[in-house]
């Protein structure tokens, strides 16, 4: 049952804006030129509803054991180069490699030419939760409720249900971050 | 200090009569024929990267010989002296040459320069909103911390125009310090413990907000060094939660803090994380909630 079922959508609601109910940001004053679009990332937006593994990723974007403990992975922690962000939209889990070029959010935001969750979900967008997610070498998936449209204001409930959603789509050795603080 | 070497590519640069006689169009022109230009033609709407022109001629790096400019009008003629051994810094890219239309040879060049030399491109364009099409391309993937889009004339991340920002980019990888400007406002910057540039004020202004960075300009005389953006991150009384027996840093406001039972946390000002990590954890650990050190 990949596509999300009344049971989700149960614990997972309310399905949200970027940014709503967070205690310090805001649409208006957080979210950038280039990070409001999603229209050109559109084909590289693995849809999760069909198995476990991204369309963007390759064996090299593997975490290693090494890597899971320099970049403190495990602790919640962010190792770019192999990151995926993660949204749950109005029907299933949508993921897409944060290093996808955007030369667009790189011009408005410095030092950060590459998409960011609202790229997934675009400006007006909307999603129950996100975070990252990390494909280690071990078989687990690491993953977190790292981000600040979508996660910062999720309770422990939603959480716990986001990651049954991701095991009932088949995302298997599923490690929560937050489980090491 | 070494001489920063700065090109400037671009097919519009006005075209006088006794230059083209010179031939001086069909080679690298040098930073005082590039300067006579700014000076005495009229640039029309490329009014913006002939100011550009003469702020770097006239500023203290250029006069003491810590940056070189030299324009090209045609990125092959660049090409042809970077494989002479011509080794730029920064090179400010325009898109369009003559009437391509199918933005193929940019985007070949563009390339070219990146792979033959180690310069930051500004890649500067009057068309840039159809140009992330190109440059997300996979072929420019292994390049993107060393190119930056920027629409001519245009207003980078509320702070810096296009062309302050190159300015500033370029001041800032000649000299520790210089005159820059922020939204038009001139600004003394000198490097120091917190930014290492000028383009990381804007690391500050994601922190503190766009706004209150500006009005904060006045309070510090317009002058930042280390005791300026000490006094900046000082008054805005941000802080987060520190757990040093665990180390790790957390937002006051966060979630986890109830959830987890998170305790020993004490209080600690923006300005202690800046100075015991660096701005760039604070940044993250305010966009990401927690951070472990």
């Amino acid at each position: 049952m990949p596509v999300l079922q009344e049971e989700h959508i149960k614990g997972l609601s309310p399905i949200i804006f970027a940014f709503e109910g967070h205690p310090t940001k805001t649409r208006e004053t957080h979210l950038f030129e280039g990070e409001k679009h999603n229209q050109e990332f559109l084909s590289f937006i693995y849809d999760g509803k069909d198995n476990n593994l991204p369309k963007q990723f390759h064996e090299g974007l593997r975490v290693t054991a090494a890597e899971l403990a320099e970049h403190k992975i495990d602790k919640g922690n962010s190792y770019r180069q192999k990151c995926f962000l993660w949204v749950i939209d109005n029907s299933s889990i949508k993921i897409l490699w944060e290093m996808t070029s955007n030369v667009k959010r790189g011009e408005h935001v410095i030092d950060k030419p590459f998409v960011c969750h609202t790229n997934i979900t675009g400006e007006k967008g909307q999603a129950y939760i996100g975070g990252e997610m990390y494909f280690c070498s071990d078989g687990k998936i690491y993953i977190n409720f790292r981000s600040d449209r979508f996660g910062t204001v999720a309770t422990k409930e939603k959480k716990q249900m986001a990651i049954k959603y991701m095991n009932d789509c088949k995302f298997i050795n599923i490690i929560n971050t937050e489980d090491n603080l | 200090m070494k001489t920063k070497n700065i090109l400037l590519l671009d097919d519009e640069f006005p075209k006088i009569k006794e230059f083209i006689d010179d031939n001086i169009y069909q080679k690298a022109i040098n930073a005082k024929n590039l300067y006579h230009l700014a000076l005495n033609e009229n640039w029309k709407s490329l009014n913006h990267l002939q100011q550009l022109i003469k702020d770097i001629v006239t500023s203290d790096a250029f006069k003491v010989g810590l940056i070189s400019l030299w324009g090209y009008s045609e990125p092959e003629l660049a090409l042809q002296d970077i494989e002479l051994d011509c080794k730029p810094d920064v090179i400010i890219y325009d898109w369009q040459y003559g009437v391509e239309m199918n933005n193929t040879s940019s985007q070949k060049w563009l390339l070219e320069i990146l792979e033959k030399t180690e310069a930051f491109v500004f890649v500067y364009s009057q068309i840039e909103a159809l140009l992330p099409e190109f440059l997300n391309r996979e072929s420019f993937h292994k390049y993107s911390n060393r190119f930056q889009l920027l629409l001519k004339g245009g207003k980078n991340a509320h702070s810096f125009s296009a062309e302050e920002f190159i300015f500033q980019f370029i001041i800032s990888s000649a000299s520790k310090s210089g005159k820059i400007k922020i939204d038009g406002i001139e600004i003394e910057f000198t490097s120091n413990e917190y930014l290492s540039k000028a383009s990381d004020i804007l690391y500050l202004q994601r922190i503190l907000g766009y706004q209150y960075v500006l009005d904060q300009l006045e309070k510090i005389d317009f002058l930042i060094d280390t005791a300026s953006v000490e006094k900046v991150l000082n008054d805005s009384n941000g802080y987060l939660l520190i757990n040093k027996d665990k180390g790790y840093l957390i937002t006051p406001e966060n979630n986890l803090i109830q959830e987890k039972s998170l305790k020993p946390l004490e209080k600690i000002g923006f300005l202690d994380v800046v100075k015991q990590y660096s701005l760039i954890i604070l940044e993250s650990v305010l966009e990401r909630g927690i951070l472990y050190f």
